[in-house]
């Protein structure tokens, strides 16, 4: 078994005991959320033209309150977009975000205020994107990608109505590590045993100044049956980065989705 | 209706600023001939790799196709100009392309592709198939083999450097059974993936040899290359080829072929015929896009060999040179196969 397989297995294993050990709390939340997303991008060490992206979203969360109620949240989230410019249809690409993120958020305001809740914390995230474009007529291909991993700001404000609840989310990474394409997109050394070290080894240092990347997002949920709340969300992402060549990305989505409290 | 509003104010963020594309992303590239070609030009000037090992003078070339494109430059004369200037890299990895559903409305051009499509005409599979192996056995791989009539000789034919594992070579040399020496054919082979020659020629090998050093360009000078990657051929297993073997190539054996051909040519047992390769190493690039919808991709790597010298636009020079004239194939006869056989003959028991 190899180490990855390893890894995983255990992370797995580890993450189903602590969401059983917190269950006793029964103040956790599963969220199983999907819905479409739409933006805009240039990549400029892709293409230097503007591109429109259209697609899919999954995302899966996971939150607890701590008995001080402050909250701890897991998230992975995955976009899959056509990408489309108005010069060509034969220019058609295809856009991945994976954006994986741990955080902790601490209640500001007392817990008096039943009603409205503000949490401000930090997360580490693993964000990317990667963008891939083949003509399979003649094999041409062009793949280039910018990922974050890094340290960012998390700000959570919610307000529970009688049956509804309102929460208002910012994000924005501050400092950390940006993993982008090779100048010329491909290096001998980057071939599919050594990928992903030569990423993670070839990463500069990237913070506000050159690696802009603030998310907004809101939704509005109400309990459905049971243990069962159904939220409705839109999140807009954008994406500014100068590290080694720019990329610009501005993304909407809308979000239904449906969470678990145990 | 309240509790809604957040969200339909994002939404409404979101939805006025997609209208405002060029605020977000900045003016698309401008659709002029003048443009285009000052974005083709200045893209090879910061990413071609071959500018130094092929002494070409880029500036110049700019200062002689420039001047002549102007706003009133049609499609086809642009097409011309661009194409022209490509012509002077004489790099088969530099295309340019005019893509379309239509495949007959798909344009091509391969930079310095036409000095050697003569080969074209002097090969012909179907007639090593008909007149010189008793069966050709295709592979899913794009290579084929079989055994030559009236001789215990083997006789692989590569078509392509593509494959999922280039190691089912070994299964078809058992299924040749214990031939006294092997033909392996990489003429009119259009390359692929230099990992998979490297595989598919490790059947013969006869050790780890130092074959080049590759280098990519990493940056806006023309010298700006990332460190040498010395790469050396697979080692030798057990069961691998030791007997006679000669590798038959021309100047469409291009790319990944004559990466193949560079490993082939370490090992002892192997004996180089034919024709001088292509002389195109580097791996092709990253595809480019420009605003007029035109695709082109160009060389970022320079391949050097052990002596530091570059092959690009020179070609592997064989051992033994033979070359078949087209009216060879017309007539029905493969004189450098021929003189593969009786080359292999003269070395190998009765």
């Amino acid at each position: 078994m190899n180490h990855c397989l390893k890894t995983t297995l255990i992370s797995c294993l580890l993450l189903l005991l602590s969401i059983d050990v917190m269950a006793q709390h029964k103040n956790n939340e599963l969220e199983f959320a999907f819905g479409s997303a739409n933006g805009l991008i240039k990549d400029e060490v892709f293409s230097p033209l503007n591109y429109k992206s259209s697609g899919g979203t999954l995302s899966l969360h996971y939150s607890r309150n701590t008995k001080r109620d402050h909250v701890f949240l897991l998230s992975v989230d995955l976009q899959t977009l056509e990408m489309s410019t108005n010069v060509s249809d034969q220019f058609g690409s295809d856009l991945v975000k994976l954006n994986m993120e741990a955080a902790y958020l601490f209640r500001l305001n007392s817990t008096d205020f039943r009603n409205t809740s503000i949490f401000l914390g930090v997360d580490f995230h693993s964000n990317g994107n990667l963008i891939t474009y083949e003509d399979e007529y003649t094999l041409s291909s062009s793949g280039t990608y910018v990922s974050h991993r890094g340290i960012g700001l998390q700000a959570l404000a919610s307000h529970a109505f009688k049956k509804n609840a309102v929460d208002l989310r910012v994000k924005l990474p501050v400092i950390g590590k940006v993993y982008r394409s090779p100048y010329n997109q491909f290096t001998k050394t980057m071939n599919d045993e050594q990928l992903f070290a030569f990423i993670y080894k070839n990463g500069d240092f990237g913070a506000i100044h050159n690696f802009l990347n603030p998310s907004v997002a809101a939704s509005i949920s109400r309990p459905l049956i049971g243990k069962l709340d159904i939220r409705l969300g839109y999140e807009i992402e954008y994406l500014k980065s100068s590290v080694y060549q720019p990329i610009t990305n501005f993304q909407g989505r809308f979000l239904i989705a449906t969470s678990f409290k145990f | 209706m309240k509790k809604f509003n957040l969200i339909l104010i994002l939404l409404g963020i979101f939805t006025f600023s997609i209208g405002c594309e060029k605020t977000i992303l900045g003016s698309d590239e401008a659709n002029n001939p003048e443009h285009i070609f000052e974005l083709v030009w200045t893209d090879f000037d910061k990413h071609y790799a071959l500018f130094e090992v092929k002494n070409i003078d880029w500036d110049s070339l700019y200062t002689v196709y420039r001047p002549m494109v102007t706003s009133n430059t049609t499609d086809d004369e642009l097409w011309e100009i661009i194409t022209g200037m490509l012509q002077h890299l004489d790099d088969e990895h530099v295309k340019m392309r005019i893509p379309s559903d239509d495949p007959d409305n798909y344009i091509e051009f391969a930079s310095g592709a036409n000095k050697n499509l003569h080969a074209l005409d002097e090969f012909s599979i179907e007639l090593i198939a008909s007149d010189y192996v008793e069966a050709l056995y295709q592979k899913a791989d794009f290579y084929s083999y079989g055994k030559l009539y009236d001789h215990n000789i083997g006789y692989i034919h590569s078509i392509a450097m593509l494959g999922v594992n280039p190691s089912v070579i070994y299964q078809s040399l058992r299924e040749l059974g214990d031939v006294d020496a092997i033909i392996v054919d990489v003429r009119n082979n259009i390359g692929g993936q230099d990992e998979y020659s490297a595989g598919f020629a490790q059947a013969f090998s006869d050790g780890e040899h130092f074959l080049y050093t590759v280098q990519t360009r990493n940056g806006p000078n023309y010298g700006d290359f990332d460190a040498p990657l010395s790469v050396y051929s697979y080692a030798s297993k057990p069961e691998n080829y030791t007997k006679p073997v000669v590798l038959l190539t021309d100047a469409l054996t291009i790319s990944a072929a004559e990466i193949f051909t560079l490993n082939m040519k370490a090992f002892e047992q192997v004996t180089h015929i034919g024709d001088t390769t292509s002389g195109a190493h580097s791996d092709v690039g990253p595809a480019r896009f420009l605003p007029n919808g035109w695709t082109y991709e160009y060389s970022t790597m320079k391949y050097l060999m052990p002596d530091g010298k570059s092959l690009e636009g020179i070609g592997i020079a064989p051992d033994i040179y033979v070359q078949n004239s087209r009216m060879d194939i017309v007539n029905r006869r493969d004189k450098v196969l021929e003189f593969a056989i009786d080359f292999l003959s003269d070395q190998t028991p009765e």
